[in-house]
């Protein structure tokens, strides 16, 4: 190993070390209970649930993907995400975070099927949530992966090749998420929140700088790739449709809404909901112009390789222990997703599958059960990683389009009380199917009149959920529960509702 | 889910839906979509730069407003 790859790997093993110590220490603050181990018992104040929240939602594809990106499309990579999801999203959050919350804290729930299954008592609606759930939480894990791998390999030019990079990132991740839990997850996610934002802007700063400032660098462009400038890479109706997807999914991303339930109060959700806007300028921003000003550097990327352009402007242009350290950034950004969609999608498993079972497990059975899933699904995910199979944009312009396709229940479930349980099924599965049709071409694509197969997709099952809706009968009184728990919630004489004694998940499926 | 105020939430709550929406269509600033514009300040952020940068910023106005506003917690 020559002197650069060693000062590299050894920034990025005392960054890793000390990540796995966060992990350990969260243990001695650990419950033995499934409702700790995965939700920290819901005491998370608002610097830690922003740190949480963001850290779950910042990923692989903003510090690899967004770069690999700007690199196709140029500039117009930061405004793709940013002028809509930055702010759309926490007032998504608003929408569904307050009332989500209330009717968590009454029931105990913890994943997006109970939500939307509780409402109508529904056990098929719960499952086919989950089912979905589990379907696009799975590829989207795998692009952390990937992203880890890229970087690793670029950064130690080759000396840890793909496979070994990869394999390093999901044992870092099962490690400290074993150990420690939601707890954990969250404390070591605040800690990277911070280090991928302050990095993201040293990454941004520092390329600026070597490449003659952003003018200049700007001006490079400008001779020889004029149309990163003018955005004729990207179709406005592409633009204008990834917008309404991005901001819609992320509330629905099973880990970002299992975050939204573990504030102390909804007072946490509101200071978190203020910041969240300025922390995605600042990092989208950076990782775009980085992306684009990497072109002329290195003009010959195709496809998905252009995801490497980050890790390689680093390697090339700045020091090696400057590598390692903001290397540690992209880690950072894509561990404290990856743990969290991993606690998500075992949190899914058990409680919407496993516990739902006649026998009953004890809470400390559950959280080995848990920690089993852990392994497991890293496992998945990482086999899935090795075949490469499309670059990181791409997988998750159709991950997130089926993510923002649950807002149609979630919509009937906290909002609607005339919306039955037919509805509800029969319009997520619809719109679901018809968002794969579209996407793999058993449709038509001029069906989507230029925009992202996820917006015809979303149209179809909003209209099926209302006329469906009106075409059978109303819904029983006992599936309107959750509009009583909220009239009653807000009604000004009541505080805080008490956590029910009910358990968990449990209140009557059908 | 009403307070004492609540025909000013209800306008205010009109309001940041109907904004929200409006800024959802004109981020599309198709008016300069695809043509050749030199940058403006810095020698390099163009107009267009600029103006998707004021979007994102009456977006988190709109957030401004409804954690002021709007987003009441439980028993308030």
């Amino acid at each position: 190993m020559d002197k650069d790859v060693f000062a590299v790997v050894t920034m990025l093993v005392l960054y890793t070390a000390f990540i796995v110590v966060i992990g350990w220490w969260s243990t001695k603050f650990a419950k033995k209970s499934l409702e700790d181990y995965a939700m920290a018992s819901r005491e998370f104040k608002a610097l830690v649930l922003f740190g949480s929240v963001f850290g779950a939602n910042i990923s692989a594809v903003t510090l690899i993907g967004i770069p690999g990106g700007a690199y196709h499309r140029g500039w117009i990579m930061w405004p793709y995400f940013v002028t809509a999801w930055a702010w759309l999203t926490p007032l998504l959050f608003y929408a569904l975070g307050s009332r989500a919350w209330v009717i968590a804290q009454k029931y105990g729930y913890m994943t997006i099927s109970e939500m939307i299954g509780g409402r109508w008592k529904s056990k098929p609606l719960a499952y086919v949530t989950s089912v979905i759930l589990l379907f696009y939480t799975i590829p989207y894990l795998m692009t952390g992966l990937q992203g880890g791998a890229i970087t690793l390999e670029v950064l130690t030019r080759g000396a840890i090749p793909y496979w070994m990079g990869g394999l390093i990132v999901t044992l870092v991740v099962v490690y400290y998420l074993l150990v420690g839990g939601m707890r954990g997850a969250a404390w070591v996610n605040t800690f990277q929140t911070a280090v991928f934002l302050f990095g993201g802007l040293a990454i941004f700063i520092i390329v600026a700088y070597v490449l003659g400032g952003p003018a200049e660098s700007t001006r490079a462009v400008a001779e020889k790739y004029p149309q990163l400038l003018d955005r004729s890479k990207m179709p406005w109706q592409v633009f204008f449709s990834y917008g309404i997807i991005v901001s819609f999914a992320v509330a629905l991303f099973p880990q970002v809404f299992m975050r939204l339930l573990t504030g102390r109060n909804p007072k946490s959700l509101r200071q978190m909901a203020l910041i969240y806007p300025l922390g995605g300028m600042l990092i989208f921003f950076a990782m775009a112009y980085v992306g684009m000003w990497g072109k002329p550097i290195f003009p010959n990327l195709v496809g998905a390789q252009s995801d490497g352009i980050l890790p390689m402007l680093l390697a090339n242009f700045t020091s090696p222990w400057v590598t390692g350290l903001l290397g540690a950034a992209v880690f950072a950004a894509l561990m404290s997703t990856m743990d969290s969609q991993l606690m998500a999608a075992v949190t899914i498993i058990v409680k919407d599958f496993l516990l739902k079972r006649k026998e009953r497990y004890s809470e400390e059975k559950t959280v080995l059960m848990a920690r089993l899933l852990v392994l497991l699904l890293a496992g998945v995910a990482y086999l899935l990683a090795l075949g490469k199979f499309a670059g990181i944009i791409r997988i998750i312009e159709f991950a997130f389009a089926g993510f923002a396709l649950l807002w149609v229940p979630m919509f009937g479930a906290l909002y609607w009380q005339r919306c039955t349980h037919q509805a509800a099924l029969i319009s997520m599965i619809v719109s679901q199917a018809v968002l794969i049709a579209l996407t793999v071409g058993w449709l038509p694509k001029s069906l989507c009149f230029g925009m992202l197969p996820g917006v015809p997709a979303m149209v179809v099952g909003f209209v099926l959920l209302v006329v469906i809706s009106y075409l059978t009968p109303a819904p029983a009184a006992e599936a309107k529960e959750y509009f009583k728990i909220l009239k009653e919630a807000y009604k000004g004489n009541q505080g805080v509702p008490a956590a029910s004694s009910t358990p968990a998940g449990q209140p009557g499926f059908r | 889910m009403m307070g004492p105020d609540t025909s000013r939430r209800k306008t205010i709550g009109v309001f940041v839906f109907i904004m929200a929406a409006v800024l959802m269509i004109v981020r599309v600033d198709w008016w300069w979509w695809g043509k050749k514009i030199e940058p403006l300040i810095f020698g390099w952020l163009s107009y267009p730069m600029l103006y998707q940068a004021l979007i994102w910023l009456a977006g988190w106005g709109l957030v401004a407003i409804t954690v002021k506003y709007l987003w009441i917690d439980p028993g308030e």
